[in-house]
């Protein structure tokens, strides 16, 4: 039996192996040891980040490495961007993805465009580890899913894995990355077990994954909303319908390529995103396959995503919010022929 | 409302047709999918199905005029239902007005295969999706005969793949009427196959069909053969004999001969019943302008030499003439090219026979002679094709060396 760990002990894993092989790799941000400023926790860690994320790597490598911040994104984000411009291999974790306006000058105007206006000589070997994702009661302010924004920026590349297996591999690799690699961890995803080897591995970025093969739809699913998927799909499949699933796994770089060969076989293209309706992930994914596999699609794109609205507190309307599973299965009969729900 | 009756696209290099019968007169009833005419293409002949139930109303092509793909060709509409207001409804479905276009040019307006003709307003615009229509433009489908599954009635590629599938089975269905339509391109003089050489197209192919032929080739020294043929014409002429002494008629005699010494090349295999004859009926392959015959020299083992020379010089010469003549029964068939200077060849059987011999031209060949000197020789060359399934290589070889023999010794021909 393979070993089980959660999400975000994977991630802590991965981590921890980046530190023990480079000493350049450091962490920056709000709590990841959790004892700043408050004198009898100097030396002891008291959070390892809001989500117990980083837990142990603090009283393991140090406090010179894993550094507590203020709460002042756009300071301790600029100091990342530049601790990585001059050689070091920074993780800066921002607590929640909705923070990014706090520091978005120093990813986006920064960090984002050193490489390209140096002409090449100067890297930015920099992650950020944020949450994102409703679900967890976090409200309008702490539960939105932005990698939609993140990935419209030219210089950054984006991650946003589904399962704790890869979330390991693909956060060894965004570390290794010469680039700034914006990482997106699914706050309620933390919790989730799946199998994960001991050790290291990297999985590439840029490179999506079938997670189930189908001949009638494809659902391109993006980071919990794999989940959604896979549980829709096996709806369809009591009602004939074979779905073939990809996870992206990162939008920048995407892997068109994959996505592109599935709807040529399956002519149907269903896409799975959190985030709100307008210019997100989903809209990408689809403006993509109209333009370069228009002559695959056998039925419109449709897209299920959240309305063009906050994230509500009220748990009810908060579970109305994200994208469910009978939506799913609703919107893919929608789509499919009599012809082959008949067979 | 009446709709309209297109010339279909039955291929995918079609682009016209010609009407070959109409099935339907003006004014009568049609059911649904019934064959209102006969179309051909180059390829392909078909039936224009009505496209829905009602009355033929009118026609506007006639028989063997040629019309391109799509355009109207008739119309099916409702009893008392006027073609000319069937036309304007036309117009005006296309967002025409009916006065912008002369009475003449209507019929010939090509009818858009993506206007659903079964519905009605705005969503009358045919469904297809991209990946269907790329499709169809593969497996030459035409959209305008797919039923739509998908949602809202749009084609699927599955529809499309569906409606191959059945037009697979329709053209498997046409295709030996397709064989005789078919026009050879730019044949001239274009007529059919002449009684005789539709029987020898049937009994060459046939007998290939059905037989295991095997050729062998040898040649025969005629040169004492031709000393022999020379003496004994002279002779012949001086007591007046009046007989055609040709190499043929040596021929059919060594052949006749060596068939008694070789009973089982002189056989017949019928239905898997092989029967060997005593008597040889020598069958002469004998050309004519517009064809080829074979009359039966019959019994020609009773025949000494000057008979079969007179049988021979009757039966070709009438055969020549056009005259009816047996031409069945032989046993042994032989046929001979060497006035056109042919050496080797290889004769197909005349079934149900086990064996036809074919004769080439004769040449003179340097040879050494028995005393190793330089000698002019003069050669035969002979090829015999076999039954495979009677005879094995080397009893036929056998049969070839026992014609050569006779061949050879010229003065066994008289006995």
């Amino acid at each position: 039996m393979a070993r089980k760990l959660t999400f975000s002990k994977a991630i802590n894993e991965a981590m921890d192996i980046a530190m023990e092989r480079d000493n350049k790799v450091i962490l920056i941000g709000e709590d990841v040891a959790g004892g700043a400023t408050v004198d009898h926790l100097q030396d002891e860690e008291a959070w390892g980040g809001v989500f117990g994320v980083t837990q142990g790597l603090g009283n393991k490598y140090g406090r010179k490495r894993v550094i507590d911040m203020p709460i002042a994104e756009a300071g301790y984000m600029g100091a990342a961007v530049a601790a990585a411009v001059t050689g070091l291999r920074p993780i800066s974790e921002l607590m929640f993805n909705d923070f990014i306006g706090s520091c978005l000058d120093e990813v986006m105007n920064q960090g984002a465009k050193i490489r390209y206006m140096f002409g090449g000589k100067a890297e930015v070997p920099l992650t950020i580890r944020t949450s994102h994702g409703a679900g967890a009661g976090a409200a309008a302010q702490h539960s939105q899913s932005l990698y939609g924004m993140f990935t419209a920026i030219p210089g950054l590349k984006v991650v946003v894995p589904s399962n704790p297996y890869d979330a390991k591999g693909l956060l060894l690799s965004a570390i290794e990355d010469s680039d700034i690699v914006a990482f997106f961890e699914d706050k309620t995803l933390y919790s989730m077990k799946g199998e994960v080897p001991e050790g290291y591995y990297t999985i590439p970025l840029g490179q999506a994954e079938i997670k189930r093969s189908g001949d009638d739809l494809t659902i391109v699913a993006i980071g919990k909303m794999v989940h959604v998927a896979e549980e829709a799909a096996n709806e369809l499949a009591k009602q004939g319908v074979e779905t073939e699933i990809i996870d992206p796994r990162s939008l920048s770089p995407l892997d068109e390529d994959t996505i592109l060969q599935s709807v040529d076989k399956t002519g149907c293209l269903l896409i799975i995103d959190e985030a709100n309706p307008r210019c997100n992930a989903a809209t990408d994914i689809s403006a993509m396959v109209v333009d370069k596999g228009f002559d695959s699609l056998d039925a419109p794109i449709k897209m299920v995503t959240a309305p063009h609205a906050p994230v509500p507190f009220a748990r009810n309307l908060e579970n109305l919010y994200i994208p469910n599973t009978s939506t799913v299965v609703q919107t893919a009969k929608e789509m499919i022929g009599k012809l082959t729900l008949s067979r | 409302m009446a709709i309209t009756i297109v010339m279909p696209k039955l291929g995918m290099t079609m682009t016209e047709g010609t009407i070959e019968e109409w099935l339907k007169k003006p004014g009568d009833a049609v059911k649904e999918g019934e064959g209102i005419a006969t179309i051909s293409s180059d390829k392909l002949t078909s039936e224009v199905e009505a496209p829905k139930a009602g009355i033929l109303l009118n026609i506007t092509k006639e028989v063997g005029e040629e019309v391109p793909v799509g355009e109207v060709i008739g119309f099916v509409g409702q009893e008392g239902e006027e073609v000319s207001e069937t036309i304007s409804t036309l117009l005006e479905k296309k967002g025409e007005k009916p006065e912008a276009l002369s009475q003449q040019a209507a019929p010939e307006k090509t009818v858009d295969p993506l206007i659903d003709q079964k519905q009605d307003g705005p969503n009358r615009k045919r469904r297809i999706s991209p990946a269907a229509r790329k499709k169809a433009k593969e497996l030459d489908i035409n959209i305008a005969t797919i039923e739509g599954t998908g949602p809202k009635g749009r084609i699927t590629r599955r529809d499309v793949e569906r409606a191959a599938e059945q037009k697979e089975v329709a053209v498997t269905k046409v295709q030996t009427e397709e064989r005789v339509v078919e026009r050879p391109i730019k044949a001239n003089n274009m007529k059919g196959l002449s009684a005789m050489r539709k029987s020898i197209a049937i009994n060459m192919q046939e007998s290939l069909a059905n037989t295991a032929q095997l050729t062998l080739h040898r040649k025969a020294d005629i040169t004492k053969l031709l000393v022999f043929q020379k003496k004994l014409r002279e002779e012949a002429d001086q007591n007046n004999i009046e007989i055609k002494l040709t190499l043929t008629v040596f021929l059919a005699r060594a052949v006749t001969l060596s068939l008694l010494d070789h009973p089982e090349v002189n056989t017949h295999l019928i239905d898997d019943m092989l029967q060997q004859y005593e008597a040889v009926h020598l069958g002469i392959a004998t050309s004519l302008d517009d064809g080829l015959v074979v009359p039966v020299v019959k019994h020609a083992e009773r025949l000494p030499i000057g008979s079969l020379a007179k049988q021979i010089q009757e039966i070709t010469e009438a055969a020549r003439a056009g005259e009816n003549l047996e031409m069945s029964g032989s046993t042994f068939t032989i046929t001979n090219l060497g006035a056109q200077g042919i050496e080797y060849f290889t004769p197909i059987l005349n079934p149900p026979e086990s064996g036809i011999l074919g004769v080439g031209t004769f040449m003179k060949e340097m040879g050494l002679d028995e005393h190793e000197k330089l000698q002019t020789m003069i050669k035969l060359p002979l090829s015999l094709t076999f039954d495979h399934r009677v005879l094995d290589g080397a009893p036929a070889a056998v049969f070839l060396r026992k014609i050569v023999y006779y061949l050879e010794n010229p003065y066994l021909l008289l006995l």
